[in-house]
């Protein structure tokens, strides 16, 4: 189970975590160590298939998504969350041209474009829970 | 992605130590957008990491010239003013740095000046003191020198050098890869501009003069220089300065001044390169001692003024054939032509010629067309003529006809006819025209004796021509001193019925050419004179007898009957134009006039063989079919009546069965009792046959012979006109086909199926009656239809659909032997035996409904391949194809297979920007992958580093990757890299013996530790295996294979290499279970950017190129490489490469 306990001063808050998916390890150990760096609780899945494996432990709080990736790719995942009626915010994580376009046919809460900022990324991340 | 990196870079803090930075130019290196911020870059972190004073970064130029980009620090201008590039002889620092492997080091400024003399002396005045200067090379090839200077005596640490020799590679690699974005937009811009010029070509019509003149400035405008384009002349053997361009006008006049007076032979210097091999000539520099000897003195001060110093010559090819050559000329103070100049002006050459052959090609044909109509406009008038003709009723009035016309015809001439007298001793003159009495006086009366020209006409019933006085003295002499005023003679005999009645003559007042058809139409004009004379005189014959006519009354009134009867059928066929026309006339006309109940016309085929029914009335269907077309040698009586040119005139059906007994059984299933048979005569040369039948026997007259031997000769002439006058039609049809068919490939050269089909509604319109556009299929098996025009919307329609639901096999029917051959084929006339034993059965639905009775058909050739056909049909009797019409119908397809080849071109131009700008897509998406975490984790190490949290495990991690994405985008350069050297042929490999044995096993040790889904395995056979071979690229080769057969295989799985020996080869496969090839992506698996449709459907990530790198460093190395797989089950690569000669490799 990879749920945390964490003191935000006000008492104990159980947080849901924070599902990274995509193809390229280095991006993924990235993007996992500057959230943690943050305090998030993080999961890593290398395509759809494990990124499903990890919604059946844990239902997180936040998905970001690479587009293309081997055995299932990002469209296949969120296809198969949306039969299941699993309703979780994604911000989707691209380099393609067409990315943009990608994020509205998902309906994603946000996006980052491949290379992108870290402050961008903390503030978006910050934004979609926020408000989720 | 560049910004994002670059800004990244900025947050970096200050780089305090080397190592840092090291990291921090290496991050703003490889995003540098230009040479000066590469400059920028690299001068402020060597100043500031080495303490330097001063330092200067040049760039290596294309001619391999050091220019000077910037300077930082303190770097006095007489310094830099002595470091600038020079083409003497004198040592130069920065070029001989550029040329050297390791860094130049000076001491001293004594040290400096020992060696460069000039430098050294500016030196003196500043307080450089040790000079340090690298190259940064790439690969062995240097990009750029920075030359760093310290104001006292220093050396350089061992850690200086090392980070000296990595920033200059940082700083090369950048240089190396502007250089490559620099030419792909070069490139890129090359193709575009290609294309607009290929339009503007295309839309500027058929003015050869603006074709030529937009071409030569648009090819200037593109490719920089003088442009001129010199075209074969008419004679084939000189070429001639059609138009020349350059933006200064004094330049340009010079320049066509020289080459106007320079006229060159096609076998000439240049020249005989350019035309007979076909291929561009480069001179990218000019001995220009031998350019001004080549030169006429008078241009010396020319060639003073604007020095030629490069020239770039090209074919203009069109047509399969070369029409001239386009060249480019550049002057002193302009850089030299180059390869890639040569292969954009070929690519322009290419369309320019084309567009410049249109432009020839309309301007030809628009000539032809004047003299088509007027070839009609000729015709007319001898339609007028025998309309009028028709009408005179006396021989006067012929006279004062044919006065008036020949004047039209022939233009204005003095004439005279003159008619043999009764007692047939001499000419008497009768008609006159522009000829004063006294000049005739002595000629009026000429005795009809041999040595007289008029008389000789008379006597020999031939026409005679003499277009000059010198003509007409050869044979003539003794009228070298009669008082002649005439220069040129046309004296044509008056024929009719066998009998010359007299003779025209016509005169000239300048000698006077006479072509075949005007002499071809002063005879039938002659012969339609005769022929009225006669007529009117018999005409005025019957007059006579019928005012005396009281005691042969039922005679007169025969005679009257039949000459009112002929007079009728002349009447009509007088206003029958058309062939379809006259037969119609001289069938229902000569029933009537015979009385006879059942009639044809049959025309004898032009290759003499064969008669052929024109019209036919009163016969069976089935009869008229066996008789469509009868062999001249058959043993039938129409045949033989035209053998033996007279006529065959059959009392009853008795006299029938012993000569032709098959005409026998013929005639009694027809029930006829009597039958004429007349040949059709054109001045001793039959062409064709009438023949009537009659339902009772009857007897033939000396009355009746002589009327039917008139209407034969009046059907003959009628029938004859009427050819002709459907040949100049078909003439001018031809000719307006053939300039049509250029406008219109000129204007919609790109859309091929409007193209096409306008061709074969060109046929369908020139020659008739059906004209058809089939493409053979990619695999050649098949034709397949690609336009169809037809004047009968049905025909077309039946047609089309046959075509469609049963093409033609490339193997069947009439059509093959072109595609086989290359050879057009004309089939004048076909009988329907002939039609059913060569059309596919499926077909034959078309011959029953419509019928085919000539045919032709030619190939559709593009580089002397056959692609298809274009062909031709009749389905009417009575008009088969001639020879023109084939060579017409060559044309046509010769334009088809032109618009064919330029839309097939236009596509594969479209298919190559298409692969390039997915290439580009596809690439940047690769770059900005590793970018992405590279970017990452030095953002997330500043943000540790300023909140303090660093810990150096983490840092070192952070590092770590960053480290690895640098060499994953550095792998990518390298590979783009190595891409451009391919294609400009600039690999070279370093070749040595080496044990492949041990390079595998060693590669696929080195990818062990990467692995985490897959095993890999290796065996090799027992023996030693050497090769002569390049160590670093067939590692790559190796390695590329290995990481393919990982990346491919996503599930995981075994991966297996084998090494062993073949015959002279060693043979190196490598076997994965990955997702596998699809069978129709193997063949273009190792072409460049190529990658397999599946591929996406798994997202495996790739550019495109690392399988071509492999081909090409394989073939490189002699060797191959191929594969086997299917979808789904995996690949099998394997590389042969040769072994190693005259070196033992031991067991």
């Amino acid at each position: 189970m990879v749920q945390r306990v964490e003191d935000h001063g006000g008492g104990v808050v159980i947080t849901r975590p924070i599902l990274v998916v995509d193809d390229d390890p280095a991006i993924l150990e990235t993007v996992a160590e500057i959230l943690s760096d943050e305090g998030y609780t993080v999961v890593t899945a290398r395509n759809g298939a494990e990124g499903l494996a990890a919604v059946e432990r844990a239902v997180p709080a936040l998905v970001l998504l690479d587009r293309w990736m081997p055995l299932l790719d990002g469209q296949g995942f969120w296809q198969t969350l949306q039969q299941r009626g699993v309703i979780v915010p994604v911000i989707v994580m691209t380099a393609a041209h067409d990315g943009e376009l990608w994020a509205r046919e998902l309906q994603a809460a946000g996006i980052l474009l491949k290379p992108f900022k870290l402050p961008m990324l903390l503030s978006l991340v910050a934004r979609v829970l926020r408000t989720a | 992605m560049v910004i994002a990196l670059a800004k990244a870079a900025e947050q970096l803090p200050t780089a305090s130590t080397p190592l840092a930075a090291l990291h921090n130019a290496a991050l703003r290196l490889a995003t540098a957008p230009n040479n000066a911020m590469v400059a920028d870059v690299l001068l402020s972190v060597c100043i500031s990491t080495l303490g330097a004073m001063g330092g200067v970064f040049g760039v290596v130029d294309s001619t391999g010239l050091v220019r000077i980009i910037t300077s930082a620090g303190e770097v006095p201008d007489t310094v830099l003013t002595a470091l600038q590039p020079h083409t003497d002889d004198r040592p130069s620092l920065l070029a001989d740095a550029a040329r050297q492997s390791g860094l130049l080091w000076f001491g001293s400024r004594e040290e400096v000046a020992a060696r460069y003399p000039a430098l050294g002396a500016t030196l003196a005045h500043s307080q450089l003191q040790t000079w340090c200067v690298t190259p940064l090379q790439v690969e062995e090839q240097a990009f750029g020198v920075l030359a760093l200077a310290f104001p006292s005596s220093r050396s350089l640490t061992p850690e200086d050098t090392l980070f000296l020799a990595t920033v200059a590679v940082q700083a090369a690699t950048a240089l190396a890869r502007l250089l490559q974005a620099q030419l792909a937009q070069l490139q890129a811009a090359r193709m575009q501009a290609l294309a607009e010029a290929s339009q503007a070509f295309a839309q500027t019509g058929h003015d050869l003069k603006a074709v030529l003149s937009q071409v030569v400035q648009r090819v200037s405008e593109l490719v920089g220089g003088a442009c001129a384009i010199r075209l074969i002349d008419n004679d084939g053997l000189h070429l001639q300065l059609a138009a020349l361009y350059h933006p200064d006008a004094e330049l340009a006049a010079g320049a066509q001044a020289l080459l106007e007076a320079t006229p060159q032979r096609v076998d000439e210097g240049l020249a005989v390169i350019v035309l007979s091999r076909g291929e561009p000539v480069l001179l990218p520099t000019i001995d220009q001692a031998a350019l001004r000897a080549s030169i006429r003195p008078v241009f010396h001060a020319h060639l003073d003024r604007w020095p030629i110093t490069s020239i770039l010559t090209a074919p203009l090819r069109a047509r399969a054939g070369t029409i001239g050559l386009i060249s480019l000329t550049r002057y002193a103070g302009e850089a030299p032509y180059n390869a890639d100049d040569q292969s954009f002006l070929v690519d322009l050459a290419d369309r320019a010629a084309l567009a410049i052959a249109n432009a020839q090609l309309y301007t030809s044909a628009a000539e032809a067309t004047l003299v088509a109509e007027h070839a009609v406009a000729h015709t007319q008038r001898l339609q007028t003529l025998t309309a009028s003709l028709a009408e005179a009723l006396t021989p006067d009035e012929v006279m004062a006809i044919v006065a008036t016309q020949v004047d039209q015809i022939v233009g204005e001439t003095s004439g005279l006819i003159g008619l043999v007298t009764d007692d047939g001793r001499a000419l008497e003159i009768v008609q006159m025209a522009r000829y004063a009495p006294s000049d005739l006086r002595p000629w009026q009366r000429i005795p009809l004796e041999p040595g007289i020209a008029a008389a000789d006409v008379v006597l020999s019933g031939e026409a005679q021509f003499w277009e000059s006085r010198t003509d007409l003295l050869v044979r003539y002499p003794q009228l070298a001193q009669a008082a002649i005023k005439n220069e040129a003679w046309a004296i044509v005999p008056l024929r009719a019925e066998g009998h010359t009645l007299g003779m025209l003559s016509l005169g000239f007042t300048t000698p006077h050419a006479f072509d075949p058809e005007e002499r071809a139409m002063l005879v039938l004009l002659a012969q339609q004179c005769a022929t009225a004379l006669q007529r009117t005189e018999r005409y005025h014959a019957v007059e006579q007898a019928r005012a005396a006519a009281e005691q042969a009354r039922s005679a007169a009134e025969q005679a009257a009957d039949r000459t009112t009867r002929l007079y009728a059928v002349t009447t009509a066929l007088a206003e029958a134009l058309t062939l379809t026309q006259v037969a119609d006339v001289i069938v229902t006309q000569g029933i009537a006039a015979l009385d006879a109940i059942a009639g044809s016309v049959r025309q004898l085929s032009p290759d003499g063989a064969a008669l052929v029914a024109l019209h036919v009335v009163g016969y069976p269907p089935d009869l008229a079919s066996q008789w469509q077309v009868i062999p001249l040698d058959a043993p039938v009586p129409m045949a033989e009546a035209v053998r033996l040119a007279r006529p065959i005139l059959i009392e009853s059906p008795a006299e029938v069965a012993e000569a032709w007994p098959q005409f026998s059984d013929a005639l009694t299933a027809l029930r006829y009792q009597a039958v004429a048979l007349l040949p059709l005569m054109v001045v001793d040369r039959p062409i064709g046959t009438i023949s009537f039948g009659f339902a009772a026997p009857r007897t033939f007259d000396v009355e009746d012979r002589r009327f039917l031997d008139a209407l034969a000769r009046q059907c003959a002439v009628a029938l004859e006109r009427a050819r002709l006058y459907a040949a100049t039609q078909a003439q001018a049809a031809r000719l307006g086909a053939l300039a049509e068919a250029s406008h219109i490939f000129a204007a919609a050269s790109l859309d091929l199926p409007s193209v096409l089909n306008a061709i074969a509604w060109r046929v369908t319109r020139a020659v008739g009656d059906l004209g058809v556009v089939s493409l053979l299929s990619d695999d050649r098996e098949l034709l397949q239809l690609a336009a169809i025009a037809h004047q009968n919307p049905e025909a077309q329609e039946v047609l089309e659909q046959l075509l469609r639901s049963f093409p033609l096999g490339a193997e069947e029917g009439i059509s093959s032997r072109t595609l086989h051959t290359g050879q057009a084929q004309l089939l004048p006339v076909i009988s329907p035996e002939q039609l059913r034993s060569q059309v596919k059965p499926e077909h034959w639905p078309y011959l029953e409904r419509f019928g085919i009775y000539s045919l032709m058909v030619a190939p559709l050739r593009v580089n002397g391949e056959v692609i298809g056909i274009l062909g031709a049909l009749r389905d009417s009797p009575g008009l088969p194809y001639i020879e023109s019409d084939l060579t017409l119908l060559q044309e046509l397809a010769d334009r088809a297979a032109l618009a064919v080849s330029n839309a097939r071109l236009y596509e594969q131009a479209q298919n190559a920007i298409k692969v390039r700008d997915q290439f580009l897509s596809i690439a940047a998406h690769e770059l900005k992958t590793p970018l992405t975490s590279l970017s990452g984790q030095a953002q997330l190490a500043q943000r540790r580093l300023s909140r303090g949290e660093q810990a150096p495990q983490q840092l070192a991690r952070s590092l770590d990757i960053i480290a690895r994405q640098a060499d994953r985008l550095d792998m990518m350069v390298h590979a783009l890299l190595d891409v451009g050297r391919i294609e400009h042929g600039q690999f070279v490999l370093e070749q040595q013996i080496l044990n492949l044995a041990d390079l595998v096993a060693r590669v696929v040790e080195e990818a062990q530790p990467d692995l985490e889904q897959h095993t890999m395995g290796y065996a090799a056979g027992p023996e030693t295996l050497l090769i002569n071979g390049d160590l670093l690229r067939l590692e790559q080769v190796i390695q590329n294979l290995l990481s393919n057969a990982v990346k491919y295989s996503p599930a995981g799985g075994a991966i297996w290499v084998n090494l062993e020996r073949q015959d002279e080869y060693a043979v190196i496969t490598v076997r994965d279970q990955g997702v596998g090839i699809p069978a129709a992506a193997l063949p273009h698996l190792f072409q460049r950017f190529y990658r397999a449709p599946n591929v996406s459907d798994h997202h495996i990530s790739g550019m495109g190129i690392g399988l071509y790198v492999v081909r090409e460093l394989v073939a490189l190395h002699g060797g191959t490489v191929d594969v086997t797989s299917s979808e789904g089950a995996g690949s099998v690569f394997t590389v042969r490469l040769p072994l190693a000669v005259n070196v033992t490799g031991g067991a």
